[in-house]
């Protein structure tokens, strides 16, 4: 049995607040808590630690939760991938600051005081119920229009999370996926994550479960003869979550010991590169062509989630608690 | 200013149903730190106040507020929200207000306090020598 070692982030410049979000943080199933007492250790964690979950203050000593928000969405962080669950709170709902939070998807907005149970409720949902966030070219691009000072991420940085291929989409293109795709998508999972199933690691969970489900988009809009900009679209967007997987999973790999997982699902991965560069380059036209490499996709789906790759999470509890 | 006479010097109900545990180890445990953590700030608020560092007094009464109400110091937690809106409004006069009721507030939350965790550390004890 495996759990899911979540890495949840808990900051706040108050001690005994911050040891109460650590303990409730590190109570919930599957989750290991980290505490940082202002913005600036938070950052380094950020940096160096793989984040799935940011619980912070608003009001502290530079830099604030919300720079930390701004950071975080516009791909700053090494380690930490700008769309993860964030819940913030604070003691006073000034609403600048619930509106420039919202402005960068955070996830929630608590008000002080928060009861052990409701915070732990919070978290179970926020790591199950997935938000869409934007690419990072938005929020940096908000970064810039706000005229905050948030640096820019090195040059020649070995991993960020910003050095996932973004696609530039037209406003055209998205009506048309929101009219087309998203309906579509509802209709039929092509591809299925498990329920209660996991790597042993959220963010490739969640990297895979999203890889899933915009494929299966992809194989609706295209087996249902929608127009070429909706398909055209979708095919973007898996593999966009492709890379995304191969990114998210080099970096946990740098940090973990679980060698004979790496090894075996590193195997996957490989076999899982040729049939998304033909994805990317494959003509939507060539209807015979696209439905044998769906059909590869599936397979390779098939055998890749199946023990001992993915096994049922031993976190039954999270769910019945939701 | 706000009425601080009908609130709570300190409620544990507050405090056992924010941590979701009522044991006398969490409560001491809780208790304390909030005694020390509190002790700080208030040394350090009647230093910025004195000084009229507006900011400085409000960011203290605002993390002071936030501690207050994790473990039910209704009274002083009323007491920060009052100096945290004056030192926002630089308004000196209710801020001088402020600080002349700290001299009642604070003592009869450290009285309590203390007497809370007397009671809590004997109950600790006796569950230890039962165990």
């Amino acid at each position: 049995m495996l759990s899911r070692n979540v890495h949840v982030l808990v900051v706040d410049d108050v001690i005994l607040m911050c040891d109460f979000l650590y303990g409730v943080a590190n109570k919930v199933a599957g989750c290991r808590a980290f505490k940082a007492l202002d913005g600036k250790t938070a950052a380094e964690f950020l940096e160096n630690e793989s984040i799935d979950l940011l619980i912070t203050d608003i009001e502290m000593r530079a830099p604030s939760g919300l720079e930390l928000v701004q950071r975080i969405r516009a791909g700053l962080f090494a380690s930490t991938s700008h769309d993860i669950p964030i819940i913030m709170f604070s003691g006073n709902a000034y609403r600048d600051v619930i509106e420039q939070s919202i402005t960068f998807d955070v996830n929630d907005f608590l008000a002080k005081p928060i009861t052990s149970a409701l915070l732990s409720k919070k978290i179970q949902h926020h790591l199950q119920h997935h938000k869409a966030i934007k690419p990072v070219a938005h929020y940096l691009q908000l970064v810039a229009d706000s005229g905050a000072v948030v640096s820019e991420p090195p040059a020649d940085r070995g991993f960020s999370v910003a050095i996932v291929r973004e696609l530039p989409e037209s406003k055209a293109d998205d009506a048309e996926q929101d009219g087309a795709g998203s309906k579509t998508a509802e209709k039929k999972d092509f591809l299925v994550w498990p329920d209660k199933a996991t790597t042993g690691y959220f963010q490739l969970d969640r990297r895979m479960r999203n890889f899933a489900f915009n494929v299966s988009c992809f194989h609706n809009v295209f087996v249902s003869n929608c127009k070429p900009v909706a398909i055209e679209s979708e095919r973007k967007r898996a593999c966009e979550a492709a890379d995304y997987l191969f990114h998210i999973s080099k970096n946990i790999k740098n940090k973990e010991q679980r060698r004979d997982f790496w090894l075996l699902f590193q195997q996957r991965l490989e076999k899982l590169k040729p049939h998304v560069l033909e994805l990317n380059n494959i003509n939507i036209k060539h209807h015979s062509q696209v439905l044998v490499l769906l059909k590869r996709l599936s397979y390779w789906w098939m055998q890749t989630c199946n023990r001992p790759i993915i096994q049922i999470t031993d976190t039954d509890n999270e769910v019945a608690d939701d | 200013m706000t009425n601080l006479a009908g609130q709570a010097v300190l409620d544990l109900t507050v405090l056992t149903e924010m941590y979701g545990d009522d044991s006398a180890h969490t409560i001491c445990q809780v208790l304390t730190g909030f005694r020390d953590e509190a002790q700080n700030y208030m040394a350090q608020l009647q230093q910025a106040a004195a000084a009229s560092q507006f900011s400085e007094v409000a960011r203290l009464s605002h993390s002071l507020k936030s501690m207050c109400g994790l473990v039910g110091a209704a009274q002083l937690m009323a007491w920060c929200q009052t100096a945290e809106q004056a030192a926002r409004q630089s308004d000196q006069t209710v801020l001088t207000d402020c600080l002349l009721l700290l001299n009642d507030v604070w003592p009869a939350l450290l009285a309590k306090l203390n007497s809370d965790l007397q009671q809590h550390n004997n109950l600790q004890l006796q569950n230890d020598t039962h165990d």
